[in-house]
C-alpha cells in the first residue's frame, strides 16, 4: 500500500533520504525510528507529495505521488505531530470541512459517530477547537482519517507531548485502524510505543534504513540497545 | 500547461461547497462580516451622494427650462395684448423693447448638458461642472459657473461610486484576502490542508469567489438602485441599466485584478504581515502615487490652462474695451450704418445698446485666441491622461467611469461649445433689432432660436472610455494569467 522505491532527497547538497526502499502492507504499522535529521519526516513528506524526490519513487496503492497527486491523497490520511485545526470551528465543523475537501459529504450524525469512534467526548463535539487540548485535536485528526476512509495513514511523531493515558488511547485507535486493514507508517522517537504498536520497526540513520525488524523479533530492551548501537556506529 | 484528467476531476466536484465553507469561516470569525458592513455603509453614502446630486441637477434643469419658457410666454402674451390695444406697456417691461426683452437675465436661455444615464456614479465634489449655461446677448459663456465656489459642495467630497470603487474597494479586497493562504501556514493548518485531494489553487479560488460576492453584490445592488432612482422622470430605464451592466463588468474586472494581486502575494509563501505590507504598497502606488505622477507628467508635457493668467487677460481686455467703448460703438455703426438707432435712446438703452453689447462682441473677438488655446490645452491633457491610463488600473477605472458618466472636463467643455454656438444664433436673430432699437414683433418672438440640450450619446461616451476600458481589462487579464501560472492549478 505504501511504497518507497530507492527514494533519494537532497537539501542544498545534503542527503536527507538516501536510496530508501520500504513497503507497508495493508494492516501493517511500520514504525520509523531515528534521531532528528535522520530523514523520517522527509520520507513522509515525499510520500505525501509535499516535496518531490530527487530520484526514486513514492507510491500509494501503486500510484506515483508525483504524477497522480490527487488520487494518492484521496487514499491516504496524515496526522502531523501537532494536529492544527481551525480554531473558530467546532470539532464537528472541522471534521465536516476536511471531509468535504476529501470529497465526502456526511450527515451530522455520521460526523459525530466518527468523532465518538476516535474517542472525543460528546460534550466537546460542538465546542470551538481553539479550546481543545493536543490529545483532543489528535482525536479529531484520527476522525478525519476515519471519515476519509483512508487506506494508508502517515503519522509524524503523533504521540509527542501526549500524556501516557492519551498516548495509550491513541495507540488503541491505531490498533483499530490497523485491524481494519489500514497501512500505517509512523515516524516516532517513542521506542516503547514502537515496540507496543508496530508490526515492523525501521531504524533510520543518515537517510538510510539501518535496520528493519519485526516487533516480535525484539524485546523493549533489545530495541533500545539496537537503537543506541546504531546511533553510535 | 495542460492539466491531467485526474486534476480536473479532483477540482470540479466541490467548488461551491468550498465557497460555502469560506462563508461559514467569515461568519464564525466575524471580521469579514464587519468589513462587509462597512463596505455597505460606504456604498449607501455613495448612493445618497449620487442620487442627491443627480436629482438636484434634473430639478435645476427643469426649473430653468420652466422659468425661461414662462418668461417668453408671458412677454409674448403681453405683446399681443399691447398690439391689440388691450394693455399698456410698463416702464421697464415693454415686450417690444429689445433692451427690455432680450438683454435682461430673465431672457437668458438655459443651455443644458443632460446628465448621462450613469452620471450618478461620478457625482464628484458637488457641482464643479454645472449642467446649465444661461446664454443671452451679452452672457460670458466661457467663465466658470459661480457654484464652483460653493463651500458646501466642496465639503461633500468625492465620495461617489467612482471614488469608493476605484480607491476604497481594493482596501476591502486586501483586508479580506491578504492572508488567505498565509494564515494556513501561520496557524499550521497547511499540512492537513495540503494532504487533501484538492488543489490549493481551487481552495483559494473558492475563497476569493466568496469575497467577490461579498463586495460586488452590494455594489451592484447599490448602483442599480442609484441609477434607477436618479434617472430623469421621462427617461427610459432599460438603456441606463444596460450601460450600468457594462460599468459593473468594469468594476468586476477591477475587483478581480486586486484579488489576483492578493492571490499572487499569498502564493509566494510570505508571512501575512509581509503580504499586508506589499499589498498596501501596491495600493498606494496604484491609487495615489501613479495618478499623482501621471498628473505631474501631464502638466509637464501638456501644461494646463493657467486660470489666473486667463482671468487677468480677460480683465485687461475688458478694461481696455471699457475705456474705448464709445470708439467701438462708433466703429460698429460706421461699418453697419443700417443698424444705427433711428430713435432717441434713453440712458438705460444707451448703456445696453451703445456700450454693453458692442463691448461684449469686441470682448468675444479679442478672447477668441485665448479660448482656442484653452480648448487645445484641455484636449492635449485629455489625450495624455488616456495614454497614461495603462500605468494604473485605478486610473483606468476612474477615467472610464468619468467618460461613461459624461463627467470629464472635455465632455463638460461640450456645454460651453454648444452655448457659444447658440449665442451666435441668438445674436444673429436679435442683433439688428437691438442695435437699431426697432420694436420687436410677434414674428421675432415666434422665430427666435430655441435652446437645444447637449446630449452625450452612448457611442460618444463609449468611444471616449474605450482606451481606459481596454487598459483595465488588459490589466485584469494579465494579473489573472500571472497568478494562474503561479498557483497550484498547474
Amino acid at each position: 500500500m505504501l511504497t518507497a522505491e530507492n527514494l533519494t532527497k537532497r537539501f542544498a547538497g545534503n542527503v536527507a533520504v538516501d536510496n530508501l526502499s520500504l513497503t507497508v502492507a495493508p494492516g501493517e504499522l511500520f514504525a520509523l525510528l531515528g534521531p532528528n535529521g535522520a530523514g523520517k519526516t522527509t520520507t513522509i513528506n515525499c510520500l505525501l507529495g509535499f516535496i518531490p524526490p530527487d530520484s526514486g519513487r513514492a507510491l500509494i496503492d501503486g500510484l506515483d505521488v508525483v504524477t497522480q497527486p490527487f488520487e494518492t491523497k484521496r487514499r491516504l490520511a496524515y496526522i502531523p505531530e501537532q494536529v492544527n485545526l481551525y480554531g473558530y470551528f467546532s470539532g464537528v465543523e472541522n471534521l465536516a470541512y476536511f471531509s468535504e475537501l476529501a470529497g465526502h459529504h456526511y450527515a451530522n450524525a455520521e460526523l459525530r459517530r466518527f468523532l465518538a469512534e476516535s474517542g472525543l467526548q460528546k460534550e466537546a463535539h460542538d465546542r470551538r477547537v481553539s479550546g481543545y487540548s493536543k490529545g483532543m485535536r489528535q482525536k479529531v485528526g484520527i476522525a478525519i482519517a476515519l471519515a476519509k476512509q483512508a487506506k494508508a495513514l502517515l503519522l509524524d511523531e503523533p504521540t509527542s507531548g501526549l500524556d501516557p493515558s492519551a498516548s495509550h488511547e491513541f495507540s488503541q485507535l491505531l490498533r483499530q485502524l490497523r485491524e481494519r486493514g489500514v497501512a500505517i507508517l509512523m515516524a516516532t522517537h517513542d521506542l516503547f510505543r514502537a515496540k507496543e504498536d508496530a508490526t515492523r520497526v525501521g531504524i533510520m540513520r543518515h537517510g538510510k534504513l539501518a535496520h528493519t525488524l519485526t516487533a516480535a523479533e525484539l524485546s523493549h530492551t533489545g530495541l533500545e540497545k539496537l537503537y543506541l548501537e546504531t546511533m553510535r556506529a | 500547461m495542460g492539466r491531467s484528467p485526474e486534476v480536473v476531476a479532483a477540482m470540479t466536484p466541490n467548488f461551491f461547497r468550498l465557497a460555502h465553507w469560506e462563508w461559514r469561516r467569515l461568519v464564525a470569525e466575524r471580521t469579514g462580516l464587519v468589513l462587509a458592513a462597512v463596505w455597505c455603509v460606504l456604498l449607501a453614502f455613495a448612493a445618497h451622494q449620487g442620487i442627491t446630486q443627480t436629482r438636484a441637477r434634473h430639478a435645476e434643469i427643469a426649473a430653468a427650462r420652466t422659468a425661461n419658457a414662462s418668461s417668453w410666454t408671458t412677454k409674448r402674451a403681453l405683446l399681443i395684448e399691447i398690439e391689440a390695444g388691450r394693455a399698456q406697456p410698463e416702464t421697464y417691461g415693454d415686450p417690444r423693447s429689445p433692451t427690455h426683452s432680450i438683454m435682461g437675465g430673465r431672457a437668458d436661455n438655459p443651455i443644458v448638458l443632460e446628465p448621462a444615464p450613469l452620471s450618478a456614479l461620478a457625482a464628484g465634489p458637488g457641482d464643479l461642472a454645472p449642467s446649465i449655461r444661461p446664454v443671452g446677448m451679452i452672457t460670458k459663456v466661457f467663465l466658470p459657473a459661480q457654484s464652483i465656489d460653493n463651500p458646501a459642495n466642496r465639503l461633500a467630497g468625492p465620495l461617489d461610486f467612482n471614488f469608493v470603487v476605484a480607491a476604497l474597494l481594493p482596501l476591502f479586497v486586501l483586508a479580506l484576502g491578504f492572508d488567505v493562504l498565509a494564515r494556513e501556514r501561520e496557524a499550521r493548518t497547511m499540512p492537513l490542508l495540503a494532504s487533501q485531494p484538492v488543489a490549493l489553487g481551487r481552495i483559494v479560488a473558492a475563497r476569493f469567489a466568496v469575497h467577490f460576492i461579498l463586495l460586488w453584490l452590494p455594489l451592484a445592488v447599490a448602483a442599480v438602485f442609484t441609477i434607477a432612482v436618479s434617472q430623469a422622470p421621462a427617461a427610459p430605464l432599460a438603456p441606463a441599466l444596460g450601460e450600468l451592466a457594462v460599468w459593473l463588468a468594469l468594476a468586476a474586472a477591477y475587483l478581480v485584478f486586486w484579488q489576483a494581486l492578493t492571490a499572487w502575494a499569498n502564493f509566494h509563501a510570505w508571512p501575512a504581515a509581509t503580504n499586508a505590507l506589499i499589498l498596501s504598497g501596491a495600493w498606494l502606488a496604484a491609487v495615489l502615487l501613479i495618478p499623482t505622477l501621471v498628473q505631474t507628467l501631464v502638466q509637464t508635457v501638456a501644461p494646463p490652462p493657467d486660470r489666473r493668467a486667463f482671468v487677468l487677460e480677460t480683465r485687461a481686455i475688458e478694461t481696455d474695451l471699457f475705456t474705448r467703448a464709445d470708439a467701438i460703438r462708433d466703429a460698429y455703426y460706421a461699418e453697419n450704418p443700417a443698424r444705427r438707432p433711428t430713435i432717441a435712446l434713453n440712458e438705460y438703452d444707451t448703456y445696453f445698446v451703445g456700450n454693453l453689447y458692442p463691448r461684449a462682441l469686441a470682448a468675444d473677438a479679442a478672447l477668441a485666441p485665448t479660448l482656442h488655446r484653452l480648448a487645445t490645452a484641455r484636449a492635449a491633457q485629455a489625450t495624455w491622461w488616456h495614454r497614461l491610463a495603462w500605468l494604473s488600473p485605478t486610473l483606468a477605472l476612474r477615467l472610464a467611469t468619468e467618460q461613461l458618466a459624461g463627467a470629464t472636463p472635455a465632455q463638460q467643455g461640450r456645454l460651453i461649445d454648444h452655448a457659444r454656438a447658440f449665442q451666435q444664433l441668438w445674436r444673429a436673430h436679435f442683433d439688428l433689432k437691438l442695435f437699431s432699437m426697432r420694436p420687436l414683433t410677434l414674428a421675432d418672438y415666434d422665430g427666435k432660436p430655441e435652446p437645444t440640450p447637449v446630449h452625450l450619446t452612448l457611442t460618444e461616451r463609449a468611444a471616449a472610455a474605450f482606451p481606459a476600458i481596454v487598459a483595465l481589462f488588459a490589466a485584469s487579464f494579465l494579473a489573472i494569467s500571472t497568478v494562474c501560472r503561479r498557483s497550484f492549478f498547474s
